[in-house]
């Protein structure tokens, strides 16, 4: 059972960084493979925080995303002005240099070493040290993220969003800025990934940087391509899918080099299955 | 110092480019960010590696590899990518296929040699050749020249030969060249053949230089995309040249800064120069991205 | 689409629940947890650790109790390393976790305190050890850079080039040489790299400009064999010291006739049956993996013997905690107060591709 909560806790972070990932892909059709290094930020923040800065960690959740905000912000502005498979290639730059500056900047983010002993959340004197006290924290910012996702997504922001996802050009002749659109949503997303990042950060106790790399970010953006773009159930049940598999694989009895190549090579299948049929996912509505 | 950087740009550079060249060869008929091209490399000095262990001869091994990775190419080409095309596929959906396609590559690879790095020649006895001011290893120099003997060629084949103008109308308007009557799919299929003999030829090479790994392919794709783009995709030189100066502008990083920035640094100018310079260094402004 | 997730929760809990092995040996087990990089960047060592761990208990004459290792893999992943750590404690239910590299040290030396569970971390990171259960075993940075460092005032150098790979364990060696030379005024300066580089010409022509007196080399495969590679056909002609490094180099001609400080004896036998085994010469942690599994194994056995009665993890810590004068696969073997083995260094020379102790 422990086990099983140990897992429930893994998969509500990454539905947090789905749900958030989708909207940028999903809902304004912005293929960001960028989510990774605002994922990164959010847990170092939380890190630092908790160990050298002695804050708590709510405090710390929002340190990440005042950060990721900053950094979004002006990397956004970047963004903005490419579309489509650019968007993806720049936004995967953008998670290379992230990756690099946490792994080289050592004073901050101690290298290569990483940073162990991070705590657990507390309110109000009690501490979330049980993974199953941990596990409804965890939920419950999920079931936020959750909301606020099927809030936009019906508010006539959001509708603007798909518009420009569609056409944005025409959006734009509407007289939308498409530009200012695309960048608030870009912004949300990194601060929402930053609160996955705090959690995975107090979840573990330790992170380094190999963590956020380019290759978390192509994870990520499978999960969603496999639930469903644009679609806050498919988010979820991607991040099911993909965060069981390997366990699923664990129990299969396979030789553990070939488990491990086996479960690589069911990602790599079900996305080419995916574009080949229903690339807009299991759930989707939009199609890339 | 100021020559050992030119010589190691030249070095780094060619092997960029050759990886370039292809992207942009690749990308003129089937026009998309193909992942897979690190793979169709990265095959070609696996396949190298196995047959030397069998013990042929080397112009055979160098020859079997060639056509495994061209048929590799082919194959993905019109088994995946040109189907995927023709049911309406945009290029954002054959970016991810391709990405599904090289991860499932990579894992294949581990299964079959094993994580393990692993050089073609034993690197003690690599050969070194003294070209008058200082010494080279031999294989540097052959990638330096298949570099330039490959960019030569491609700039005469495409230019002056009946199947090179065809790729470049089809280059310029697929739709039009269908129209027209130019085959497509033959097309097509010949560049496919044609990146894989080059991508083959960089795999092996590299193979003797630095070795392999499975997870090359990233690394020989990356590089490469960022040399064809910031040189500005839609031209050989541009291509070649851009490598070329991605090279240069890594090696004044490390020299000026330090080695561990060399990731950061050519990203930072692949971004820069899109953001700034859309079309490349080597392109006139267009209107369209 | 409901189904299949049903379908996917059921077997999930059908697994986790499904763990009731069938006793029907007299003998008790001992479950012992391996968390293990199988798969990715470093799968090739991850692999050796477990070859190493196997040797050790095909070579472990236990008649009391059976051994049982169960491996997970983490892919050197975090997050993973945390999943595999509460599966190896809750569904497998082991006695003792073993752990490798200081990323999986890091996540499961809290999980293992919390669970009352010795754990064995093949790793030098001082931090992992903390806690009553927690233990290291992989020489401490300290006596292997005294001894680099000696080696180097030997050498009469007034200024190093140090250069060493992004590699936690390597970082700790070469933060530790470059302190102490500091402190003997003894200029440094510090040339790191990314794991995946593989062109050094530049860096080592920089550094070639600054004459430095010795230069110093912390790196695995491959970048270490093109450092290796470039160095030598630079015609660098600077005395060229390491810790560990040369003994991993693939072509063991390139490193022939060079020195370089290691742990002492008794790797040799090891690391021929492993080649043997598998064919890898790469031999990263490979010893301190043999040693942590038959220290494991002997604690367990030898508290059985002496009380009958299978020994409970604040036994075996406390057992751990006394350990002295354990002759293990790299060298001679004294536990510190917080649970950090102390192994000394030697300095050794490759010969004929051996790696063979030579007197300074």
């Amino acid at each position: 059972m422990e086990y099983l909560i140990n897992l429930a806790i893994l998969f509500s972070i990454y539905s947090m960084l789905a749900l958030s990932l989708n909207m940028v892909i999903g809902m304004s059709g912005l293929v960001s493979l960028a989510q990774a290094a605002f994922y990164g930020i959010g847990a170092y923040a939380t890190a630092i925080g908790m160990t050298s800065l002695g804050l708590g960690f709510f405090t710390t959740i929002l340190l990440g995303i005042v950060i990721n905000v900053a950094i979004a912000f002006v990397v956004g502005k970047i963004l903005a002005r490419f579309q489509y498979d650019y968007y993806a290639i720049v936004s995967a730059g953008l998670s290379v240099i992230v990756f690099s500056i946490l792994l080289n900047w050592k004073k901050v983010t101690n290298g290569a070493l990483g940073i162990y002993g991070i705590g657990k959340p507390v309110v109000a004197g009690y501490a979330f040290y049980s993974n199953s006290a941990f596990l409804g924290l965890a939920l419950l910012f999920t079931a936020a993220i959750f909301a606020l996702y099927v809030w936009i997504d019906r508010s006539s922001f959001g509708r603007v969003l798909k518009a420009l996802r569609e056409d944005e050009r025409l959006t734009h002749v509407m007289g939308y800025k498409t530009k200012y659109y695309k960048s608030v949503i870009f912004v949300l997303s990194a601060a929402l990934s930053g609160i996955a990042g705090a959690f995975f950060a107090s979840y573990i106790a330790f992170i380094d940087p190999t963590t956020f790399q380019l290759k978390e970010g192509i994870f990520l953006f499978t999960i969603i391509i496999v639930g469903g773009l644009s679609s806050a159930v498919g988010s979820i049940v991607g991040a099911l899918i993909l965060i069981s598999l390997p366990e699923v694989l664990r129990f299969v009895g396979l030789p553990y080099e070939i488990a491990a190549q086996l479960q690589q090579i069911i990602y790599g299948a079900l996305l080419v299955l995916m574009m080949i049929f229903k690339p807009q996912g299991f759930f989707g509505k939009f199609r890339m | 110092m100021l020559l050992h950087l030119l010589i190691n740009t030249l070095i780094v550079g060619s092997g960029y480019a050759l990886v370039a060249m292809a992207f942009r060869l690749m990308n003129s008929v089937s026009p998309f960010f193909n992942m897979t091209i690190g793979a169709i490399a990265v095959l070609g000095g696996y396949i190298a590696y196995a047959l030397l262990g069998f013990g042929l001869p080397l112009y055979l091994v160098v020859i079997i590899s060639l056509l495994a990775s061209s048929l590799f190419s082919g194959l993905l080409e019109i088994g995946i990518y040109t189907p995927m095309r023709k049911h309406g596929a945009s290029p954002m959906v054959l970016m991810v296929a391709s990405l599904g396609v090289y991860t499932i590559f990579e894992s294949v690879i581990h299964l079959i040699f094993g994580s393990q790095y692993q050089t073609l020649g034993s690197i003690s006895t690599s050969h070194m050749l003294n070209i008058g001011f200082m010494e080279i290893p031999l294989v540097q120099l052959l990638i330096i020249i298949t570099s330039f003997v490959v960019w030569i060629f491609l700039n005469y084949y495409l230019h002056h030969t009946f199947m090179g103008k065809k790729i470049r109308a089809v280059n310029d308007s697929a739709t039009l060249a269908d129209i027209i009557g130019l085959k497509n799919n033959q097309i097509i299929l010949t560049v496919a053949f044609l990146t894989g003999i080059i991508l083959g030829l960089d795999g092996i090479l590299v193979g003797y230089d630095t070795g392999l790994e499975p997870t090359l392919g990233f690394n020989l794709l990356f590089k490469g995309m960022i040399g064809a783009i910031i040189g500005g995709i839609a031209t050989l030189n541009g291509a070649f040249f851009g490598a070329m100066f991605l090279a240069l502008a890594e090696n004044v990083g490390v020299a000026l800064f330090a080695s561990e920035w060399r990731d950061l640094i050519a990203f930072v100018i692949f971004i820069a120069f899109l953001s700034l310079r859309p079309q490349g260094i080597f392109q006139k402004k267009e209107n369209n991205q | 689409m409901k189904k299949l997730l049903l379908g996917l929760c059921v077997l999930l809990a059908l697994t986790a629940c499904d763990n009731k092995k069938e006793q029907t040996l007299s003998k008790p087990v001992i479950k012992i947890g391996v968390i293990d990089a199988l798969s990715g960047k470093y799968a090739e060592n991850g692999q050796n650790v477990r070859q190493a761990i196997e040797f050790a208990k095909q070579d472990f004459a236990s008649s009391d109790i059976d051994f049982e290792f169960v491996f997970e893999d983490y892919g050197y992943e975090t997050k993973r390393a945390a999943v595999a750590t509460n599966k190896l404690i809750n569904v497998d239910k082991v006695d003792a976790l073993i752990s490798w590299s200081s990323m999986a040290g890091n996540v499961v030396s809290p999980l293992a305190d919390k669970a009352k569970l010795v754990h064995f971390a093949i790793c030098n990171d001082a931090n992992v050890a903390k806690g009553k259960y927690n233990f290291t075993h992989f020489t401490p940075s300290g006596p292997l850079a005294e001894k680099l460092v000696k080696q180097i005032e030997n050498q009469q150098a007034k200024s190093v080039a140090l250069f060493a790979v992004y590699q936690p364990a390597l970082q700790k060696h070469t933060d530790a040489v470059e302190q102490l030379l500091q402190s003997k005024g003894i200029a440094t300066e510090r040339f790191n790299f990314n794991m995946d580089s593989l062109d050094f010409d530049l860096m080592l022509e920089k550094a070639k400009q600054h004459n430095f007196d010795v230069w110093y080399i912390c790196a695995l495969p491959p970048s270490l064999d093109i450092f290796l590679k470039t160095f030598f056909q630079k015609n660098i002609n600077v005395p060229l010291v390491a810790i560990d490094s040369l003994l991993f180099a693939q072509d063991k001609a390139i490193v022939e006739g060079m020195s370089f400080v290691t742990t002492p004896d008794g790797n040799k036998e090891l690391l021929d049956r492993l080649t043997a085994a598998n064919g890898s010469t790469n031999y990263f942690s490979v010893g301190y993996a043999y040693d942590v599994a038959s220290l494991l194994m002997k604690a367990y056995s030898d508290l059985y013997k002496t009380t009958g009665k299978i020994p409970s993890s604040d036994e075996v810590a406390d057992y751990l905690l006394a350990l002295k004068g354990y002759h293990g696969a790299v060298g001679e073997l004294v536990m510190d107060k917080d649970g950090i083995i102390m192994s000394q260094a030697v300095v050794k020379k490759m010969i004929n591709g051996i790696p063979t102790e030579v007197e300074e």
